[in-house]
């Protein structure tokens, strides 16, 4: 079975909290930057061949510069979640996979940064 | 060769070495959905929608690109499977307009069937919006309706590849092309902006591939209801050879059902003054080409005589050999030749103005729109032809009206241009505007009238086929020749004086006017071959099956032709060709 040991516990932390209302900002800068960076990467590098990786890209990003204007909604780290997991295990070749590994192993950091506050 | 053993969903089936896990799958009634697929086409791997699970591997694979491999264990219907295709599919629709109701695909559209497949509306829960979840920028990309045949909507584009293959491997035109990367991924047309700047020579193949509406035929039905309920008008329609064998499937019917009655009766219902058969125009072509072609063989004249029926074919000849026009015959194509004597012979015979006739054809091509524009094909000013409609656009008509063709009852085409031949009927299959003409110039030269009407070397559905009969004692060596891409190769052949026929037919779609552009969708070679054969079913079931023994041919050659040549039929039947400036 495909499976990603780091991210398993993500859908459980948003849901134990609480504080999760509209308009969530998560600031921290290190995980976020970097998911950025392997987004942007593969949006200027994507051939646009196969879906996951031409539009899942393309999808995450957007959803990464909502939650970084502090637009995010709670259910908008599951997608991206889902999407990346989704990019993968579905992506042609290694440009999508590797970009949804990058951005899935920051997830949880994200996650944690907001909970310890 | 050892068959390889694997498991798929839990059940042990043997596969030949080389066949992809789809193959596979389907030759065992395992039905995995694709998108981008198409078997004539290839595998290209971009949709994502086959994707199954291979044990053992760390990613999905493609089942229409992943070879089988001794020992696989593969689900394709497991949890990550199904959830892997639905977010595609969720991406797919983020980027696709929502216009389903008044898009021309609906119903037909293969996308819209694989989210009903994919139970997307049951996953979205009712009345959420699938473009809501994944919302973002969608492409943006401008319509180009710069042609009379096809329009392009760049915006419903799924990226599957299909068209940009038809158009450089089976038609060899590459007329569009993949441009940008990444989101910006867009098809466009090889140079400038729209279709009309590039070589497209109008033949459809890439709406007969779209799964989506990106690609149509050029829809204009409007002018025609205008015309219909128009009391000043006489509208005439032809139904070309091809039409009575496809258009059932769009009302249900199994491919190759013949539906020649309830067409005619259909046409009627919609309210033409008049239902005429463009076998007619065939048989008529019949009879000119077949004594154009004698008469080119025994004055020495440029040879070989090319088929001039196609106006796809006409216009790639125009465009890439110029210095081959002599050789075009120079005879109009059955549906100009219909309306030449439509407007002149039977306007006068049934005391009609030739200007108040409004001839429109249902043709199984996206081409015969553009030709009919065409200035060399009209008569004093007057177009041979109005309008044309594609077999797909008649089975809207109908379907608006609810007329259903699976269930009327069979009538005839009226008198007199009604009137047709076997040989007439086969000119919707490749091989079949041969065939006709072999069979009336076998006659014409006073050979003794062949044993049999059919000449089987001729028919079939290989690229390019190749005969040669005695007539008067001399060899006539002849080719049939479909699909744009292997028309190159048999020219090239000629040109470099590496092939010496006397008679050749042309057909820009692959197996002639029943693989059209303009008929139903979807439909695969397999589909084609039904038709054709419904088309040689046809023929056997006429008592005419040459053209020159069509009455309402007599009777125009009679009362106004006089003969074929004749100074007359080069008036109305005869054309010239323009060189196109690249």
């Amino acid at each position: 079975m495909i499976q990603n040991e780091k991210t398993a516990s993500l859908t459980l932390c948003l849901k134990d909290d609480e504080r999760h209302g509209k308009n969530m900002k998560i600031t921290n800068d290190w995980a976020i930057n970097i998911a950025k960076q392997s987004l942007d990467y593969c949006l200027k590098e994507s051939c646009g061949k196969c879906v996951p990786c031409r539009i899942g890209s393309k999808r995450a990003a957007e959803i990464m510069a909502r939650i970084e204007n502090g637009e995010g909604e709670p259910q908008d780290l599951e997608t991206l979640e889902r999407l990346c997991k989704y990019m993968t295990t579905t992506s042609a070749c290694g440009m999508g996979q590797a970009t949804g590994n990058m951005v899935l192993s920051m997830l949880p950091h994200l996650c944690q940064n907001d909970t310890a506050e | 060769m050892k068959k390889i053993t694997l498991t798929i969903n839990g059940k042990i089936i043997q596969a030949q070495p080389g066949t992809t896990i789809l193959e596979a799958a389907r030759e065992h009634g395992i039905q995995i959905p694709t998108l981008c697929f198409l078997k004539e086409l290839g595998a290209v791997g971009a949709c994502r929608v086959c994707v199954v699970e291979v044990e053992g591997e760390e990613t999905l694979q493609a089942a229409c690109s992943t070879p089988v491999a001794e020992g696989m264990v593969i689900h394709t219907d497991s949890k990550v499977v199904r959830d892997s295709r639905r977010m595609t599919l969720e991406l797919i629709l983020s980027d696709h307009p929502y216009v389903c109701p008044t898009c021309g695909r609906n119903n037909t559209c293969e996308l819209q069937r694989l989210a009903d497949d994919l139970d997307i509306s049951m996953y979205f829960g009712f009345y959420s919006n699938p473009a809501e979840k994944l919302k973002g920028e969608q492409s943006k990309h401008p319509l180009d309706d710069s042609g009379f045949s096809v329009v392009r909507d760049p915006a419903k584009c799924v990226k599957c590849y299909r068209c940009v293959s038809v158009c450089d491997q089976v038609q060899g035109i590459h007329a569009i092309t993949f441009d940008e990367k990444g989101f910006q991924t867009t098809v466009k047309p090889v140079v400038g902006a729209v279709l009309a700047d590039t070589d497209c020579v109008s033949c459809g193949q890439c709406v007969r591939v779209c799964p989506t509406g990106a690609l149509q035929v050029h829809d204009n039905l409007d002018e025609l209801r205008a015309a219909l309920a128009d009391p000043q008008r006489y509208v005439v329609v032809q139904t070309a050879p091809s039409i009575r064998v496809s258009l059932g499937e769009a009302f249900g019917l199994e491919p190759g059902s013949i539906t020649t009655g309830q067409m005619v009766s259909a046409l009627r219902r919609i309210g033409f003054d008049k239902v005429f058969d463009t076998n007619f125009g065939a048989d008529l072509t019949v009879m000119e080409e077949g004594s154009e072609l004698l008469e080119r063989l025994h004055q020495g004249d440029t040879l070989p005589m090319f088929t001039s029926c196609c106006p796809a074919w006409v216009k790639w000849v125009e465009q890439y050999y110029p210095q081959y026009i002599p050789n075009l015959s120079t005879c109009k194509s059955p549906q100009q030749m219909f309306g030449a004597i439509t407007k002149s012979w039977y306007a006068k015979k049934a005391g009609i103005r030739p200007e108040s006739i409004f001839c429109v054809s249902v043709m199984p091509c996206t081409a015969k729109k553009a030709e009919l524009r065409r200035n060399e094909l009209a008569v004093n000013g007057l177009a041979d032809v109005d309008f044309s409609i594609t077999t797909v656009e008649l089975a809207r008509l109908l379907q608006q009206q609810r007329i259903d063709v699976a269930t009327l009852p069979e009538e005839d085409f009226d008198s007199v241009l009604g009137e047709s031949t076997g040989a007439g009927a086969i000119f919707g299959a490749t091989g079949g505007v041969m065939e006709a003409a072999l069979r009336t110039a076998c006659e014409l030269t006073g050979e003794t009238a062949p044993a049999s009407l059919d000449f089987h070397a001729v028919r079939g559905s290989v690229g390019v086929r190749e005969a040669a009969f005695t007539m008067k004692g001399k060899e006539l060596k002849v080719a049939v020749v479909s699909g744009l891409a292997e028309v190159r190769k048999l020219m090239e052949a000629i040109d470099a004086g590496k092939a010496d026929y006397q008679f050749v037919e042309v057909m820009a779609c692959p197996g002639g006017c029943v693989g059209g552009g303009g008929q139903p969708v979807p439909f695969d070679e397999e589909i084609r071959k039904k038709r054709a054969a419904a088309i040689y079913k046809v023929d056997e079931s006429m008592s005419l099956r040459k053209s020159h023994e069509n009455p309402a041919v007599k009777e125009v050659y009679a009362e106004l032709l006089g003969s074929p040549l004749s100074e007359k039929s080069h008036e109305l039947l005869h054309r010239t060709y323009a060189e196109v400036e690249k």
